[in-house]
């Protein structure tokens, strides 16, 4: 059973690592069988020569499906973080095309920005739904705001420019589109705190990358200068060498002791014996589940199941009754139970409750009743449920039709599979990825990757 | 291995970082000003109640003793159209849009007004003896 987490020191006095296993969205992909062949892509042994060209990427298709992979790992994480509204994300899984302005020509920049929303959209079930449309929206048009960011500013940007200038047009475009597809005139009333929060997350995020920029040898390489940006490169033979829990705890001058490190340990053994047990609970729960899963993947072709999805998604758009529309939620939703799988029916009913009450702030129709200021109107009250079902409808027939089995044609297909092949590497990755050292902990995972495809490609 | 602190921010980030903010500042004021500005056409019959945005084009038939009286809301304005009364005073009072503005179709009591978000009980206002 494979287990993706991720570890975080809350603080430097106390080094509690707290452990996370990945929320449930993300881990139906984490049930595909991937043992343990796909490891020889990993040798903690293999030192890296910094100063070789480009780490071998030669072939810009191979960088480009490792940086897809590596968004898709990023949303698998942002997935497990609390965010304060559904529609309110911090966008970390931007931060691989983020790093890749410099990296990527743009013909693969932009197949990088289409394969992270495909393949997020295929990890999550999403690809038939709004949240998809939205996704592909504003991805695209953030990935050619921070292109042209970077091309008309020259040498007086950074990184975090590019990444503002990137999250407000991304965040610009979804409230436009979230005015006319879902929430009506009310959007408006969001769009300011909406707007803030891409320019706040934005901000973050291109410190980060901007930060990330300077100390990871990985994107030095990849970036073909053969140093990288920072003044200690000197540091480099480090790099590539699984670096044990202590040593980074020397490393990082800290006040932590042999004592602490020994305590870390300890609570590191007992917060992984409490995930064991949970997951062992959860695997009973979930037997159920993923015996119909088994059973719906032997019976249905991925490709006949997105086929038919489609089909019925059109003929799901034109319906206008309401009743209808409820009729078909309902079916998807068995249709959804049927493939096995995950769904929750309380976020479904919160959506829809967000979704008419955005709706019911505009009166319009008949006036039903009234509750003190606000007024309940026939009209925006069927039209925000019609909204509602529709995206709730959409979702579910997206979760049942996509299978994770489902492969795209042709070269950009062929990407999107190499992309899903280094993601199941990266969360098999052995290392680990703490918040305190995150700068290294993802240099080196890069790094390793990057030795498995040079590898690979001298074999 | 040690991490640089440098964070190199530059001219231009500073410049983007102002625009972004002032783009949210200016969106807020201007949902503010929208909200606060936003006309509503409120229509009472004799039964039923119906509000309606000014802005948004609808037709309503709004039922009376005497039968529907259908009101035309089209760029920005509300009119009366048809109504089933003997001297049409409704449908000749022709389009309003201002807020307070009325309308009233008395054989069918059938009242028409526009109301705004922010003033809709300020002078000039309706009251009951006006109906």
């Amino acid at each position: 059973m494979l287990e993706v987490w991720m570890r975080a020191h809350t603080s430097s006095e106390e080094p509690p690592v707290l452990e996370a296993p990945v929320g449930p969205k993300a881990s139906h992909v984490l049930e595909a069988p991937a043992g343990p062949e796909a490891s020889p892509l990993f040798s903690s042994e293999q030192t890296p020569s910094i100063g070789q060209t480009s780490l071998g990427h030669e072939n810009q298709a191979e960088l480009t499906a490792l940086l897809a992979a590596f968004c898709f790992f990023l949303s698998a994480i942002e997935y497990m973080l609390p965010k304060p509204l559904p529609f309110m994300r911090i966008g970390i899984a931007n931060l691989p095309i983020l790093l890749a302005v410099d990296i990527l020509p743009f013909k693969w920049f932009m197949v990088l920005a289409a394969a992270k929303v495909v393949g997020m959209s295929i990890v999550s079930g999403t690809l038939f739904s709004y949240v998809a449309l939205f996704s592909l929206c504003g991805t695209m048009i953030a990935a050619i705001a921070m292109r042209a960011t970077r091309k008309l500013g020259k040498g007086a940007i950074s990184l975090i420019g590019v990444s503002i200038s990137g999250a407000m047009a991304s965040n610009a475009i979804q409230m436009l589109m979230a005015r006319y597809v879902i929430f009506g005139e009310a959007a408006w009333l969001i769009a300011p705190i909406f707007l803030a929060t891409g320019l706040a997350t934005g901000t973050l995020m291109g410190l980060f990358a901007e930060f990330f920029a300077e100390n990871s040898h990985w994107y030095a390489s990849a970036r073909g200068i053969g140093n990288a940006r920072s003044v200690n490169n000197q540091n480099n033979s480090e790099v590539g060498k699984r670096p044990t829990a202590s040593e980074f705890a020397i490393e990082d001058g800290n006040s932590e002791t042999e004592d602490n490190n020994s305590d870390t340990k300890a609570i590191d053994n007992s917060g992984k014996a409490a995930e064991n047990k949970e997951s062992l609970r959860k695997n009973i729960h979930n037997q159920g589940r993923i015996a119909r899963r088994k059973r719906y993947e032997e019976y249905m072709e991925p490709w006949v199941a997105a086929v038919l999805g489609v089909v019925i998604a059109i003929f799901f758009l034109l319906q206008k009754g309401i009743v209808v529309k409820l009729l078909y939620l309902i079916l998807f939703i068995f249709w959804t139970w049927i493939s096995g799988k995950r769904f929750s029916l309380i976020s479904t009913f919160a959506v829809i409750a967000g979704i008419v009450l955005a709706n019911l702030l505009i009166p319009s129709g008949r006036v039903i009743f009234k509750i003190g200021p606000f007024v309940i109107t026939e009209f925006a009250l069927i039209d925000g449920f019609s909204k509602a079902l529709t995206f709730e409808g959409l979702m579910y027939l997206s979760k049942a039709a996509i299978m994770s089995g489902l492969r795209f044609p042709g070269r950009f297909g062929a990407i999107i599979a190499q992309a899903f092949q280094y993601y199941d590497h990266i969360i098999e990755y052995r290392g680990k990825v703490r918040a305190k050292t995150i700068v290294q902990d993802i240099d080196d995972l890069l790094q390793t990757m990057s030795n498995g495809i040079d590898r690979r490609t001298q074999d | 291995m040690k991490l640089t602190s440098r964070v190199h921010v530059r001219f231009l980030d500073i410049l983007i970082f102002a625009l972004a903010a002032l783009l949210v500042v200016g969106t807020a004021l201007l949902v503010l000003d929208r909200q606060s500005g936003m006309r509503y056409v409120e229509m009472t019959g004799e039964k039923d109640e119906f509000i309606a945005p000014l802005d948004k084009d609808a037709d309503y038939d709004i039922s009376g003793p005497l039968g529907m009286t259908h009101v035309h809301i089209h760029d920005g304005k509300a009119s009366v159209t048809e109504s089933p009364c003997n001297n049409k005073l409704c449908v000749l009072a022709g389009a309003i849009s201002e807020p307070n503005q009325w309308i009233a179709c008395l054989p069918n009591k059938v009242f028409v007004r526009i109301t705004s978000n922010g003033n809709s009980k300020d002078v000039g206002g309706v009251d009951a003896s006006a109906y």
